[in-house]
């Protein structure tokens, strides 16, 4: 299994969002940091599917973002994500698996699977309005995961969590990455530091650190800082 | 037999089981048809699009029997009504922070727009076929060219409607569709009183022409949201 980024990069009028990056994941863990606007969001997207890159290319097991192949095999979750008014979690998360080409019987199965992996089973005929952003946000982890996605790309998963909730969506994060290529995004680089098996640090649109990571190379917030400040006084 | 189970799973500890993703993955299940997947929209579109559009056809009917003089102006005053359904679920992933889910999907939102868009149509064509016929049926000195009154509105409607949704993004672009149809509406309802020599016959081939002008115009729009709905992204940023 390999998710190979290919000279991609995305601009928009006179900004390169996305500056020529270039990177092969295998199956794992990895955790992608940066600083707001430094391009996290548009590289997902683009990993999605959802924005064209302007040049490169972006496949998984050579297959093409642009394939329903591809998205077949994917799984994701956005920083931000609504819901239809009407909708329970159990409707939430059957209609994504209606989209997501899931017969209807096995669409049921894992999504009472699902809601209980994510503790929402109590309140799986519950509508979503009443949600606080804590179950909204696993509500979200779930519908990422309807489909056993070798690919699963997770932009600020953690947000919204609480500490009880983290712990669990981690090692839950853990399991999945034995099998499967994680992308996640966050602010809080302790959640990259308990996570990810590889850590991804983006600036300004560009790749400029790719590594693993553990604690015998120190603490990872201090060198994340350590390389935004080297860089600022640069300039 | 099941005593037999009992024991043993009294007995032993079930180990816990390895590789379980890898192996659900390596079944190969059915994949949703397309046509399921058509199917399966239905249930998602919004009830109000069938409430309004049996709105229509029980206040036509009614129309028909107990005002038939007046039932194609009725009926064609309450097509931008039925506009308005096709109208509405055009931009719904939008308005409801969808559309980033739906679009990393599988079948896409390229897809589910296309699904909704082409269920929605299909009934509207054929409820207005239906209302068409009964009116002809039950008021037979109505002349068959009086079906150009109430579809061409419906056109019209529908045709400003999907250039509205597709410039004026979320609740807004709603808002002013339902502005002009019932803008559309008003003056339907009241054209035959005051400007009654649009409908008179010498201007029935002109009518044709607008029909049909503007059905390819609802083709066109309707291939723009279509396809709006791989760039969505690119409009927000």
């Amino acid at each position: 299994m390999e998710l190979i980024i290919d000279n991609v990069s995305k601009q928009y009028k006179d900004k390169m969002a996305v500056n020529h990056i270039s990177i092969k994941l295998q199956a794992g863990v990895y955790g992608l940091l940066g600083e707001n606007g430094a391009g996290k969001t548009t590289l997902m997207r683009m990993l999605c599917g959802i924005l064209k890159p302007s040049s490169g290319t972006i496949t998984f097991d050579g297959v093409d973002v642009s394939e329903e192949e591809y998205r077949s095999i994917l799984g994701y979750l956005p920083q931000d994500f609504g819901y239809y008014p009407e909708f329970t979690a159990s409707d939430f998360l059957l209609y994504f698996a209606a989209l997501k080409g899931i017969p209807k019987v096995q669409a049921k199965r894992r999504v009472n699977e699902l809601l209980s992996l994510v503790s929402l089973e109590d309140v799986g005929k519950k509508r979503i309005k009443n949600f606080s952003g804590g179950m909204k946000q696993r509500l979200g982890i779930a519908q990422a995961l309807l489909n056993n996605p070798k690919l699963i790309i997770l932009d600020e998963p953690t947000a919204g969590l609480d500490p009880k909730e983290r712990v669990k969506f981690r090692n839950l994060i853990n399991k999945l990455g034995k099998d499967s290529i994680v992308l996640l995004s966050t602010h809080i680089v302790s959640d990259i530091e308990h996570i990810a098996n590889q850590v991804l640090i983006m600036k300004e649109g560009k790749l400029i650190f790719q590594g693993e990571f553990d604690n015998e190379n120190g603490n990872l917030e201090e060198f994340y800082l350590t390389q935004f400040s080297e860089e600022d006084n640069y300039e | 037999m099941d005593k037999w189970k009992d024991e043993l799973k009294k007995a032993f500890d079930a180990p816990n089981p390895m590789k379980k993703r890898a192996f659900l993955r390596s079944i190969d299940y059915p994949k949703m048809s397309i046509y399921s997947f058509l199917y399966s929209q239905i249930g998602y579109i919004h009830k109000w699009v069938w409430g309004i559009s049996a709105l229509f056809f029980f206040v036509s009917v009614l129309g028909s029997v107990f005002v038939p003089d007046n039932a194609v102006w009725l009926i064609s005053g309450l097509t931008p009504l039925l506009a308005l359904t096709i109208i509405s679920e055009s931009g719904r992933s939008e308005r409801y922070k969808m559309f980033e889910l739906e679009m990393a999907t599988r079948f896409s939102l390229r897809s589910v727009t296309f699904a909704r868009l082409t269920i929605i149509s299909i009934m509207n064509y054929l409820l207005l076929l239906v209302i068409l016929l009964i009116t002809l049926f039950i008021n037979i000195s109505i002349p068959l060219t009086s079906s150009l009154y109430i579809v061409t509105p419906f056109l019209l409607s529908a045709y400003t409607g999907l250039i509205i949704v597709r410039k004026f993004r979320g609740q807004e672009g709603l808002f002013i569709c339902v502005g002009v149809s019932v803008g559309i509406s008003i003056f339907l309802f009241i054209s035959h009183n005051i400007i009654p020599q649009i409908y008179q016959e010498q201007y029935f081939s002109l009518w044709l022409i607008a029909a049909l002008l503007l059905l390819l115009g609802n083709i066109r729009q309707y291939n723009a949201i279509i396809k709006q709905t791989e760039e969505l992204i690119w409009n927000l940023l």
